[in-house]
């Protein structure tokens, strides 16, 4: 048992079951993970998935054919259930599907989250990010609203372009547990790259 | 090895948002050791994919971490990124309730020698390595002047081996230029390691065109059905192309070798990690 598995054994007495695009539930004496869209489905019209090696080969590609860098993309592959033999291997699953998903929540419960708005995180960053923090508020607070949801990515921000927050805007409602975003991932910064060339294009047109 | 049943391990990778095989490595290495019992938690995280390094510190119930890049160079990443992003400024430091001691990146330790070896070996089949010129070939950058000492260290002790006919370092961002592979080598054979990680973007996409294997990027490694068909004949010579050095599962015993000699030489002491000037 660990803090984290005392999260989860918690957070299903209160009803949460659903946590992303699956659902974990007691299954016999062990636990079972399956893709929400299968829910009507028996059990043996599904693969089995194996072990964690073969669980986080199915997160890789989704469903349009592209790369899932963004575990949060809502475009997880369906058709398969995982066995987690007790809730120690329920919480790695559930961490290999979606990386430290549990550990977020139980942080975020903690109140010792931490989160960093996308303009502090642009701030430290160096090499060939480091002109990202050159972005306008405009163009970074559209790229947010672009690229900052279903289906590219579903996570729960706690910062928006200036700013940071310890709780998320609302309280997680059972079934469904939330995925949270504590700060910009790279994929974001590297998005403003393009974002401040434009600008600077933009300026020095508007300046000839 | 100790034992470090109370403590956890953490696993720092570079990832990618456009190779999916780049994080493999990285999650087997963590698997080899994990299945080995030594730590009470191991886990990976990585700069462009998730887990992030931010998010690492949630990761682990432990209370002291050993955190060991897992990168082929001493340089920008492990030098600048990753204490940045873990916010550590010394070797070992405590922070948010955790003690983290910060090991040496597993491309520095002096048995990386022997793993290039085997894979250059192994995977030039029955060819003479007495006759043949070994390229090791890394990245290279302007961004840190220290990324490509480890490679230029590594040719030097196997050189000093005799081994082969030739030993040369090569980079894709830097010269000597690996797209001169031809050029550079006085022999008709000629073997080139990736001292990469991963058979990612740089090590199986992006080099083979600058070998001249192929004409573009083509498809990840794991998106084809046959990996290389070695030997290639290009430019009048033998080419025979590896997998990146780190593909390797027991890369792991070089991430706990690397825990052991923080243990032996950093432990206890108070060490910058700030980068000299």
């Amino acid at each position: 048992m660990s803090i984290y598995t005392d999260y989860l054994t918690q957070a299903m007495q209160n009803g949460f079951t659903q946590i992303g695009q699956v659902t974990f539930e007691p299954h016999h004496d062990n636990y079972v993970i399956y893709h929400q869209s299968d829910a009507s489905k028996a059990i043996d019209e599904l693969d089995l998935i194996t072990d964690e090696e073969a669980l986080q080969a199915i997160t890789v590609w989704g469903t349009d054919g592209e790369y899932r860098f963004l575990k949060g993309s809502t475009t997880l592959k369906s058709g398969w259930y995982y066995i987690a033999t007790d809730l120690t291997s329920l919480v790695s699953a559930l961490q290999v599907i979606y990386p430290a998903c549990i550990s977020l929540l139980l942080a975020h419960d903690n109140k010792t989250i931490r989160s960093q708005s996308l303009f502090g995180k642009l701030s430290r960053q160096t090499g060939m990010y480091g002109r990202t923090k050159n972005i306008s508020q405009e163009g970074a607070t559209k790229l947010i609203a672009e690229a900052c949801k279903a289906p590219s990515c579903d996570k729960v921000c706690l910062w928006t372009y200036d700013q940071e927050f310890k709780q998320m805007p609302q309280a997680p409602v059972a079934p469904q547990l939330p995925l949270i975003c504590q700060e910009p991932c790279n994929h974001l910064v590297a998005s403003c790259r393009p974002i401040v060339k434009q600008e600077w294009e933009a300026s020095q047109a508007a300046q000839a | 090895m100790k034992n470090y049943q109370d403590k956890g391990l953490l696993i720092v990778g570079h990832g990618s948002t456009e190779n999916p095989d780049s994080s493999k490595p990285y999650l087997d290495h963590a698997q080899y050791i994990r299945e080995q019992g030594i730590f009470k938690e191991v886990h990976c995280c990585f700069w462009k994919e998730e887990p992030s390094l931010r998010e690492a510190d949630y990761l682990f119930e432990s209370d002291e971490i050993y955190v060991v890049p897992d990168f082929i160079s001493e340089g920008y990443f492990t030098q600048e990124v990753i204490p940045r992003e873990l916010e550590l400024e010394n070797r070992t430091q405590q922070r948010h309730g955790k003690t983290y001691h910060y090991c040496d990146p597993v491309g520095i330790h002096p048995s990386m020698t022997d793993r290039l070896l085997e894979r250059a070996d192994k995977d030039s089949k029955d060819e003479l390595l007495e006759n043949c010129t070994l390229i090791v070939v890394g990245h290279g950058t302007g961004l840190n002047k220290n990324s490509i000492k480890s490679i230029q260290d590594q040719v030097e002790l196997i050189r000093q081996t005799g081994k082969f006919h030739t030993v040369l370092d090569a980079y894709m961002e830097q010269a000597p230029f690996i797209k001169d592979w031809s050029e550079i080598s006085p022999t008709e054979t000629v073997i080139v390691v990736p001292f990469f990680i991963a058979d990612g973007l740089h090590s199986y996409q992006d080099i083979p065109v600058m070998l001249g294997m192929q004409k573009d990027e083509g498809l990840a490694a794991s998106q084809r059905s046959v990996f290389r068909n070695n030997p290639y004949y290009l430019q009048s010579k033998t080419l025979y192309f590896c997998s990146s050095i780190g593909t390797d599962p027991q890369l792991g015993e070089v991430i706990l070798e690397q825990v052991s000699h923080f243990d032996k030489n950093y432990l206890n002491k108070k060490i910058s990690l700030a980068v000299p000037v």
